[in-house]
C-alpha cells in the first residue's frame, strides 16, 4: 500500500497549506469587516472570518483537485504506479480532508454559539458540511480530470464553479460589514431543515463525479 | 521465462496510426538499440510496452502476464522518460520529489546508486525539472533508469544534450551495469554511431512499423553500399533487397541488404563498401525524403 | 556524373573525391569532354566544405585529367582515361606490390611460393 503511504504524506502537506491559507484569508476577512463596521463588533468579525475560512479552504482544495491530474498523476504513472492505486489514494485523501474541513467548520459554529451543543446535531452538521465540501471537490476533481482529456470545455465548468464560490465570498464580506444580514451561516442553518435531501444530493453528486473521474482516468495517458 | 513480448501492438490517434502491428520479443540480459526518425513511434512504443499508455489493440506481456495495470509485471519494468522543459505542472516538480516518487514506486530502487550518480553528475536536488538544462535533464533520465534496478529498463533519448565526454561515461556505465546485473536495456537514441558498439541488437522503426530487428554485428555484415556504372549495378543486384537507389547520369549507387548466400561479385565497374550503422540508418530511413 | 559512393573516415576526404572521379572516368560513367559536377555541387551532395572538394578536383586539373572551361564548368579532358590508367599502372608497385612483398616477408613466404601463387591464382575477373 505504497500509494496510501505516499498519498498520506502528500495530502497532509496539502491539508497544512489549506489550513494556513484558510487562516490567513479569514484573518484578512476579519480585519476588513472590523474596519468596515460601524461599531466594533468582535463577534461579527469572527463570524465572517469563520465563514471565509470554510469557503477559502474549499477553494484551495479545489485548486489542488484541478491541478492533480495534470501535475501529479503523470509522475506517479511514469514511476510505475497503477491507475487504480493512484485513484484510490486520491479519493481517500479527499474524503479525509473534506471531513477535516467539515469538522473545523462545525467546531467554529459550535464555538460561536450558532448551534445547540446537542451532540447529535453537531454530528449531523459535521456530516452535512463534510459532504457538501466533498461534493464540491469531487466536481472540481472531475473537471480537472476531464480537462486533461478534453481540454477547454472543462475550463468553462471551472469558471462557473469559481464564480459561485467567489460570489459566496463576496456576500460574506458584505454581510460582515452589515452585521447579520444575508449571512451564509444562516443559510447553512436553514439547510438543516432539509438535511435529508441535502445529504442525499451531496452523496449522489460525489458518487457521480467520482465515477466519471474514474472513467476518464482508466485509460489516461502520460504526458510529461 | 523472463521475456517481454508484444504482439500486434497498434496505437491510433484519431485517424493516424502511430504504431502499426508491432511484434517484438525482448530477452533478458541484452542491450537493444531502438532507432528511428523523430515521429517514427519510438516513444509511443516504449510507453505501451511499460503500460504507461494504453494500446489501441494488441497485447503486451511479461513472462506471460499482461502488463496493463499489473503490479507484478510492472515491478520488473522501468521507463525513464525524456524530461521536458515545458511549464506544465508535471515538470514543475522539484528533482528531489521526482526521485522520491520514483523510489517509492520502483520496488528495487537503489538509493545508494542514486546518491552516487547525483554526486557524479553534480546535480542539485532542489532544482525544478523545467529549470534543468538539456544535459542535466538527460542525466536525470539516466539516474532514474540506473537506480531503478529494473529487469527491463527503457531509456528515451538518454544522451540528448550530453557532450561527447558525458556520453562516453554513459556507455561505460551502461555496459558495467549490464555486466554486473544482467539487466535488459532498451535505448532509444538518435546518436547512432557511438551507441552502435554498445548494442547487442538493433530495432529499427520506420513510420510506426518495425522495419527490422537484428543482431548489430549481423546487420553490419550483410549491409553493403554498391556504386558505379548503372547497368553493372542493375545486373549485380538483380533480385536482391535494394534500398535508397540513386542515379547520377550513367552512374548509380544503392544500399543492399544481402540475404544469406547472396554476394556482390568483385567487378571493375562496381565499388562495394561496408556501411556504418549510421549510414545504414540514413539509407533505410531517409528513403523518399528530399531536403 | 560521379558521386554514388559514400565517404569513409579512413582517408582524407579530398583524396576520396579525386579517386571517385577517376573511377567513374575509367568505368565510362563520365565520358571524355563531358561535364563534371562543380565543387559547389560536390560540396552540397556530400555535405562537405567546398574548399575540400576543390582540393580534390584541383589535383585532377593539375594532372591534366580535368580542365576548366571559363564560365561553364569542369570537364573531362581528352585522353583522360588513358592518363588515369597509365598513372595507376605506374603506381601499381607502390600501391599493391610493395605491401604484398613486405607482408610475405613477414610471414616467411618465399619468392618462389609468391610467384607460384600469382601464376596459378585466379582473380575475380578470370
Amino acid at each position: 500500500m505504497r500509494a496510501a503511504k505516499k498519498a498520506v504524506r502528500y495530502w497532509s502537506i496539502v491539508l497544512g497549506e489549506v489550513i494556513l491559507l484558510g487562516l490567513a484569508g479569514s484573518v484578512c476577512m476579519a480585519v476588513i469587516s472590523l474596519l468596515g463596521a460601524r461599531e466594533f463588533q468582535i463577534g461579527s468579525a469572527v463570524r465572517s472570518a469563520a465563514v471565509a475560512w470554510v469557503i477559502l479552504s474549499v477553494m484551495v482544495m479545489l485548486v489542488y483537485m484541478l491541478g492533480w491530474y495534470e501535475a501529479y498523476l503523470p509522475v506517479l504513472l511514469a514511476s510505475g504506479c497503477r491507475r487504480k492505486e493512484a485513484f484510490l489514494g486520491m479519493e481517500m485523501a479527499k474524503v479525509v480532508i473534506s471531513a477535516c474541513i467539515g469538522l473545523i467548520g462545525t467546531a467554529l459554529m459550535a464555538f460561536l454559539g450558532e448551534i445547540s451543543k446537542n451532540a447529535g446535531e453537531i454530528v449531523l452538521l459535521w456530516l452535512l458540511l463534510s459532504l457538501l465540501v466533498c461534493a464540491v471537490d469531487s466536481v472540481g476533481e472531475m473537471v480537472g480530470a476531464l480537462y486533461c482529456k478534453i481540454g477547454k470545455i472543462a475550463i468553462a465548468g471551472v469558471g462557473i464553479l469559481f464564480g459561485i464560490l467567489g460570489a459566496l465570498l463576496g456576500v460574506t464580506v458584505a454581510s460582515g460589514v452589515k452585521q447579520h444580514m444575508g449571512d451564509v451561516f444562516e443559510a447553512v442553518l436553514k439547510l438543516q431543515e432539509r438535511i435529508g435531501i441535502i445529504l442525499a444530493a451531496s452523496l449522489a453528486l460525489s458518487a457521480v463525479s467520482m465515477f466519471i473521474t474514474w472513467l476518464t482516468m482508466r485509460k489516461i495517458e502520460v504526458r510529461m | 521465462m523472463d521475456v517481454l513480448e508484444c504482439r500486434g501492438l497498434t496505437k491510433v490517434y484519431g485517424k493516424k496510426e502511430v504504431v502499426k502491428q508491432v511484434d517484438l520479443t525482448l530477452e533478458k540480459g541484452k542491450i537493444y538499440g531502438l532507432i528511428g526518425r523523430n515521429g517514427a513511434g519510438k516513444t509511443t512504443l516504449l510507453s505501451m510496452l511499460t503500460a504507461q499508455n494504453p494500446a489501441t489493440s494488441g497485447t503486451v506481456t511479461y513472462a506471460g502476464m499482461p502488463v496493463w495495470e499489473n503490479e507484478q509485471a510492472l515491478s520488473h519494468l522501468c521507463f525513464s522518460r525524456e524530461l521536458g522543459n515545458s511549464g506544465t505542472g508535471a515538470n514543475g516538480w522539484k528533482l528531489k520529489d521526482y526521485l522520491r516518487t520514483a523510489s517509492i514506486y520502483l520496488p528495487h530502487w537503489d538509493k545508494e546508486m542514486e546518491q552516487r550518480l547525483m554526486e557524479k553528475f553534480h546535480l542539485d536536488r532542489k532544482q525544478r525539472i523545467n529549470k534543468l538544462s538539456k544535459g542535466m535533464a538527460s542525466m536525470v533520465t539516466i539516474i532514474v533508469a540506473m537506480a531503478s534496478k529494473a529487469d527491463f529498463t527503457f531509456l528515451d533519448e538518454p544522451t540528448a544534450g550530453l557532450d561527447v565526454i558525458a556520453r562516453q561515461q554513459f556507455y561505460r556505465l551502461l555496459l558495467e551495469e549490464m555486466e554486473e546485473t544482467g539487466r535488459t536495456f532498451v535505448i532509444s537514441t538518435h546518436i547512432i554511431e557511438e551507441a552502435s558498439d554498445a548494442f547487442d541488437e538493433v530495432i529499427l522503426m520506420r513510420r510506426g512499423e518495425l522495419f527490422l530487428k537484428e543482431k548489430t554485428q549481423e546487420l553490419l555484415e550483410r549491409c553493403v553500399h554498391v556504386s558505379g556504372r548503372a547497368d553493372a549495378l542493375e545486373a549485380a543486384t538483380r533480385g536482391m533487397e535494394v534500398h535508397a537507389k540513386e542515379r547520377f547520369g550513367r552512374g548509380s549507387g544503392a544500399t543492399v541488404l544481402l540475404r544469406p548466400g547472396e554476394r556482390i561479385p568483385t567487378n571493375a565497374d562496381l565499388t562495394v563498401q561496408p556501411m556504418s550503422l549510421e549510414n545504414i540508418f540514413v539509407a533505410l530511413c531517409g528513403e523518399g525524403e528530399e531536403l | 556524373m560521379a558521386l554514388s559512393e559514400i565517404l569513409t573516415q579512413e582517408k582524407s576526404i579530398y583524396l576520396q573525391i579525386r579517386e571517385m572521379i577517376e573511377r567513374d572516368i575509367l568505368r565510362d560513367v563520365l565520358a571524355e569532354e563531358e561535364r563534371v559536377p562543380s565543387t559547389n555541387e560536390l560540396a552540397k551532395l556530400y555535405a562537405i566544405n567546398p574548399a575540400t572538394a576543390a582540393k580534390g578536383v584541383n589535383l585532377l586539373v593539375d594532372e591534366g585529367i580535368l580542365y576548366k572551361k571559363r564560365g561553364i564548368g569542369m570537364f573531362v579532358a581528352k585522353g583522360a582515361k588513358e592518363k588515369i590508367r597509365n598513372k595507376k599502372k605506374a603506381r601499381f608497385f607502390e600501391d599493391y606490390v610493395k605491401g604484398l612483398l613486405t607482408e610475405a616477408a613477414n610471414l616467411g613466404i618465399s619468392r618462389e611460393e609468391l610467384i607460384a601463387m600469382i601464376t596459378e591464382g585466379k582473380g575475380e575477373e578470370d
